[in-house]
């Protein structure tokens, strides 16, 4: 009977996965160039076609770029949630991805040459700010409000240095701007796909070791497991996701936070299906955003951060009063 | 101060735990100062003691789930430190007093937590660990509620799942913390007289915290009275307890009367 319940989360996954087929297959459709599906295929598997390589360069990188990063952001959320036993645990909100903007700008304003190394400095970043957050809450025990508290202020200090940096460099004509999902090309897929990879397999790895984090801390230690250790771990493949694709896309708020919840409501607390099925419901959500706003007010387009906080919140908080009281795995 | 306990009288097999000069502070608030005593193999031994008097501390030192200032634990007869992580947690389990699970979470997975110390990255659950799992679920009254969500078990249902978990690490010392806590007259009745069939059944030795100075009386086979980080009484119940040491454990003065048959001892708490 244990296993009718992992069978209906794995069905979930596969209904969201064809679900998330389905938007990406309408995405690659739907803009400014307008093609039949004929065409589409047509174009890409026969012959060449202008619109349709147009298509290619533009709008599938662009989706993939959406997919990863929106998994990658979903993800590194339900994995702070998990390490920090925090409901509120999020990397925007704790200055993880403000870490990791702010060394992707210095790199690319100072160093352009190392593009491809641009998520490994993202990383440093976001880990120092992790580290920083975690030794200044640390006072015994983590205590929730006080990680939120210290995130808060060490994320003001990121975002504040990024904007001196870019006012900077505007100066000197270098753009330091992360773009949003806009003007994505292949390249961006393939840089983001590496790290992206790396994460989420990670994540998948460490799904057990975050279901046993839900239990008190003495009780993991009592059951022969090096709680920190496993804390840790959990936390840099996190911090590893959060920090690669704010590296590519920028900051998009609350997605890492929706989506732990929204999936942790539809799909129960046992990470072995709740994460993939986290990763799916990230990417799935990111790009609804990002079509949804490249459609409605064409031919101007609505960043998907902006998207994600105007739709997010009031959905977030649709989405918990619904759901009673259960938060992150805590009774 | 202590009574009972000297290492070199007795020969080495008959304590389970030993705990030797132990010393813990929480900063500069010293819990412990220097106790030394010996847990019984195959006895049910309570700590008694005031509130704030180290008993919890004690018993999380007992386990590694703190390491002392000084002193030492020995398990079998073996530092505690030296050994590893998951061989201690195959040689002794330990129910805390605060628990906490996703509500979602089934009895039957919460108890086959309790087989991962026995399992490896390449070995998963065998039918021996499924066997385990049964048997720890039976033994602790929860098998019919195995599919059952621990966010709708009533507290002494919860309690007992939780003591599934410990049952199923199949170990031959379990550590319980305030195991009757948060319970009514009922279910703490139901937990000790688990307890003791447990012991009785499977020689399990069994090292607990408790309030009720009657419950420890009664199902017990040797009581340890902590006062300020020492060791006040040890010995059997029958002994250990008096209207005296009551006094001095609790700072309060108590009638405590002797049932002729049995010999068992009763505090009438007025």
């Amino acid at each position: 009977m244990a296993g009718r319940r992992l069978l209906t989360g794995l069905g979930l996954c596969l209904i969201l996965a064809a679900m998330t087929f389905c938007l990406s297959l309408f995405a690659m459709k739907s803009g400014s160039i307008s093609v039949s599906w004929g065409e589409l295929a047509d174009g890409l598997f026969r012959a060449y076609d202008a619109n349709v390589a147009a298509i290619y360069d533009l709008r599938f990188p662009r989706i993939l770029v959406a997919l990863l990063a929106g998994a990658s952001l979903a993800c590194s959320g339900l994995l702070l949630q998990a390490a920090l036993r925090n409901p509120l645990a999020d990397p925007g909100i704790i200055g993880i991805s403000g870490g990791a903007a702010f060394t992707a700008a210095l790199i690319a304003g100072f160093a352009p040459m190392l593009f491809f190394m641009i998520p490994v400095f993202a990383f440093a970043g976001g880990l120092l700010s992790f580290l920083l957050i975690y030794s200044l809450a640390w006072k015994g025990g983590l205590d929730p409000v006080r990680i939120i508290l210290v995130g808060v202020a060490v994320s003001a200090v990121f975002a504040g240095l990024t904007s001196a940096m870019s006012g900077m460099s505007n100066a000197s004509g270098v753009s330091l701007s992360v773009s949003g999902l806009s003007q994505r090309s292949w390249d961006d897929v393939r840089l983001l796909a590496v790290y992206a990879a790396v994460g989420l397999a990670a994540a998948l790895l460490l799904s057990s070791a975050c279901n046993l984090l839900a239990l008190e801390d003495q009780a993991v230690r009592g059951l022969g497991y090096n709680v920190d250790a496993l804390r840790f771990l959990i936390s840099c493949a996190a911090v590893l996701l959060a920090s690669s694709a704010t590296a590519i896309v920028g900051v998009i708020g609350f997605l890492a936070l929706l989506a732990p919840h929204a999936a942790r409501r539809l799909i129960g607390s046992d990470h072995r299906v709740l994460t993939p099925f986290c990763m799916l419901l990230g990417g799935f959500t990111l790009l609804l955003a990002d079509t949804f706003g490249r459609l409605v007010a064409a031919p101007l387009e609505i960043p998907a951060y902006v998207t994600m906080s105007v739709a997010g919140g009031p959905f977030f908080i649709f989405v918990l009063r619904r759901g009673g009281g259960r938060f992150g795995g805590r009774i | 101060m202590a009574a009972g306990y000297d290492r070199g009288q007795k020969g080495r097999g008959a304590y389970a735990v030993e705990a030797e000069g132990l010393s813990f502070a929480y900063g500069s608030l010293a819990v412990l100062r220097g106790v030394s005593f010996g847990i019984r193999r195959g006895k049910v031994t309570t700590l008694l003691g005031a509130n704030a008097c180290g008993k919890t501390t004690l018993l999380r030192l007992l386990c590694r789930d703190l390491l002392p200032a000084s002193g030492r634990v020995l398990l079998d007869g073996g530092d505690i430190r030296h050994i590893r992580r998951r061989e201690l947690a195959r040689r002794a389990a330990i129910v805390h007093q605060k628990n906490s699970a996703p509500d979602d979470l089934t009895v039957k997975r919460l108890a086959a937590y309790g087989r991962l110390p026995h399992q490896s990255l390449f070995r998963g659950r065998t039918a021996e660990d499924e066997r385990k799992i049964e048997w720890a679920m039976e033994r602790a009254g929860v098998l019919d509620l195995a599919e059952t969500p621990i966010g709708t078990l009533s507290g002494g249902q919860r309690q007992r799942a939780f003591i599934a978990m410990a049952l199923a690490q199949d170990t031959d010392i379990l550590f319980l913390d305030e195991p009757t806590t948060f319970l009514d007259v009922r279910y703490q009745i139901e937990i000790l007289r688990l307890i003791r069939e447990l012991n009785e059944a499977h020689g399990i030795t069994v090292v607990m915290v408790l309030h009720d100075i009657n419950q420890a009386a009664m199902y017990s086979d040797e009581v340890l009275g902590l006062l300020d980080g020492g060791l006040l009484v040890s010995g059997p119940p029958s002994e250990a307890i008096s209207a005296e040491s009551i006094d001095r454990l609790y700072g309060i003065r108590l009638d405590v009367r002797e049932d002729r048959e049995s010999g068992r001892k009763w505090v009438l708490p007025v």
